[in-house]
């Protein structure tokens, strides 16, 4: 498992100068806060990185996060993995993936394209009922997709979903070129974790996942975000930003 | 008494007798001041120079003390960048004998990391910051210099701050004019760090504004008018000379200005230079080759351009330039030998109106 610090991995190279030192402040703000409570924030870009975090853990892992049916895809334009460890021991983390999407998310989700690489292989069937209006509206775009969050029981009153996930998308945004950030859950944490700690602005009834070999059967909602909700909400506005060197003008 | 009067009272007295073994007396020399200024400045009811500061710092730096400019300016407290003490660089005789880190940040100030690159960063930062985390997100530039005066000047291609690397340029430049010789670059470009090979303080200095989309600080070019020419009796020889044979610029060149003419060869794109003058202190090896080969890759493509529109009629032009370990500022009066055309040879006759030195 390579990991890196957060703040040895993240470049931010799609933000304009100002926009990025202000990140820089926030996310080393967050990492501090972490920091003083013994949790480290490393990152990842491998997938097989959370597969063995969910083994480890016993939860059944995310098709499109599974290197089983993904074995090409890894690397910073490509995954990122957002970990906390605290005395080297993982104990919360999350994944977002960047995905091309070919023709529309609702038909990358029913004809399960968006679960494997390669869908028409034995042990892969299932079905995904998809009633979303926006996954019709999601097409021919480069999206990133989160999933995986797992927070240890022992962590809990850190609330560490919401800095993780402000950490995931924030690199999805300053590093990927992302028209929308999506992701899906189930109704009760959808309600409780959707918008504040997610950081979606949209939940859509609803994306019904059944795939009887890997033990899934889960009615979920479709939460999403555009590129540009997600800058108003993790990025500084450039405007609010002044230049130090037109001061006095 | 101000903040930093008590700041910098109290700073004194943890440093004095007898809280240590030096004599009030002994500061107050190293100061620079009168026994009873310093006695003022325990008592923190006078004004306190910068000038005062830096000696008394850079008196307890020979002890092995570096924290007393971190003290008097209050910069314990984490993240508060914005309180770090700038410094100048005079501190930069401090420790001549070990290597020297200084960070230009992103408001355009200079700071001394006296106890390590990696501890000012989390100081100035946070905690969890890294130093490559100040050199990609922030576009904070670092420079060490070393004993040997030669220096390191690290920086992220791309993403360096204009206001860190425009103070990066100035320190650059400033320490060239002392002691420092060369300067290598190593650029983060794409997470891998790339080393440049080491170059003049001056070309490091252009490389690194340009990187930065800034001016260039020491490579101007003006184009002049003809007329300016004729203020200057050898150009004015020459253009008389030529004007009726244009194929004999060569032979008026070295008639009028023996030593300061070049001839280019200019064929397309390529354009080559088969006899260098020496009075520009231009390297002789390049003398027969592509203009392109010159390592200074703006002044080679600045060069090419200029020589290229030379073959339509004489130009002239006034460059300042760094060459070698010198800033020369130079008249250039470029002219076609034989009929105009796209192809051919260019006669370059240059007059030197200074020269300084900005490397030691």
């Amino acid at each position: 498992m390579t990991r890196i610090l957060l703040a040895e991995g993240i470049a931010a190279p799609l933000l304009p100068q100002l926009v990025r030192i202000e990140v820089g402040k926030r996310l080393i703000a967050i990492t501090d806060a972490l920091d003083a409570a013994g949790l480290r924030v490393y990152l990842a870009h491998d997938l097989d990185t959370i597969a063995r975090i969910k083994r480890d853990t016993g939860q059944i892992l995310f098709q499109p996060f599974n290197p089983d049916f993904w074995p090409n895809v890894g690397g910073p334009h490509e995954v990122v993995v957002v970990m906390v460890e605290r005395d080297g021991k993982v104990v919360a983390c999350c994944a977002t993936r960047r995905i091309e999407l070919e023709n529309s998310l609702y038909d990358n989700l029913v004809t399960r394209r968006l679960f494997y690489a390669n869908p028409h292989v034995a042990g892969r069937e299932g079905r995904c009922i998809v009633t979303a209006e926006l996954a019709h509206q999601i097409e021919d775009c480069p999206i990133a997709l989160s999933g995986c969050v797992w927070v240890d029981a022992s962590v809990m009153q850190h609330r560490l979903v919401e800095p993780m996930m402000r950490i995931a998308h924030t690199w999805a945004i300053s590093t990927w070129y992302v028209t929308w950030l999506i992701g899906f859950a189930e109704e009760r944490v959808t309600r409780l974790l959707g918008f504040d700690a997610y950081g979606y602005d949209q939940a859509h009834r609803r994306v019904a996942m059944d795939f009887p070999a890997l033990g899934i059967n889960v009615d979920t909602f479709l939460l999403a975000s555009t590129r540009r909700k997600a800058r108003g909400l993790y990025l500084p506005s450039p405007d609010a930003i002044r230049d130090p060197s037109e001061e006095g003008q | 008494m101000t903040v930093l009067a008590s700041r910098f009272a109290a700073a004194l007295r943890r440093r004095t007798y007898p809280n240590t073994g030096v004599r009030a007396k002994t500061l107050a020399h190293a100061a620079g001041v009168s026994i009873d200024t310093f006695d003022r400045y325990v008592a923190g009811s006078t004004r306190i120079t910068a000038e005062a500061v830096f000696n008394l710092a850079a008196f307890f730096a020979k002890s092995g003390d570096h924290g007393f400019v971190g003290e008097v300016y209050g910069v314990e407290a984490p993240g508060v960048c914005g309180q770090l003490p700038a410094v100048n660089s005079n501190v930069t005789q401090l420790r001549p004998h070990a290597d020297q880190i200084f960070w230009c940040d992103d408001a355009g100030n200079l700071h001394h990391a006296a106890h390590g690159s990696l501890e000012f960063i989390r100081r100035a930062v946070g905690e969890t910051a890294t130093e490559r985390f100040a050199h990609r997100m922030l576009g904070w530039v670092s420079l060490t210099l070393r004993p040997d005066f030669t220096a390191e000047l690290r920086y992220t291609e791309g993403q360096a701050n204009q206001a860190a690397v425009s103070r990066a340029c100035a320190f650059l430049i400033d320490e060239g004019r002392k002691t420092l010789r060369t300067v290598r670059r190593v650029v983060d470009c794409a997470g891998e760090w790339v080393a440049a090979v080491p170059a003049s303080p001056g070309e490091a200095a252009n490389a690194l504004a340009l990187s930065a989309k800034l001016p260039t600080p020491y490579l101007v070019v003006h184009q002049l008018g003809l007329e300016v020419a004729n203020n200057v009796p050898e150009f004015r020889a020459i253009l008389a000379e030529s004007t009726d044979d244009p194929g004999s610029a060569w032979a008026a060149s070295l008639r009028n200005m023996p030593g300061r003419a070049s001839y280019l060869n200019v064929v397309g794109e390529d354009v080559t230079l088969p006899i260098l003058a020496g009075q520009l202190g231009l390297p002789d090896d390049w003398a027969g080759k592509n203009i392109m080969a010159i390592p200074t890759l703006r002044f080679a493509d600045m060069t090419r351009h200029w020589m290229q529109v030379a073959r339509s009629g004489p130009v002239l032009r006034r460059v300042q330039a760094p060459i070698g370990n010198d800033q020369v500022d130079y008249l250039s009066l470029a002219m076609p030998d034989g009929p105009r055309g796209k192809n051919g040879g260019v006669v370059s006759a240059t007059k030197v109106l200074k020269r300084e030195r900005i490397a030691a």
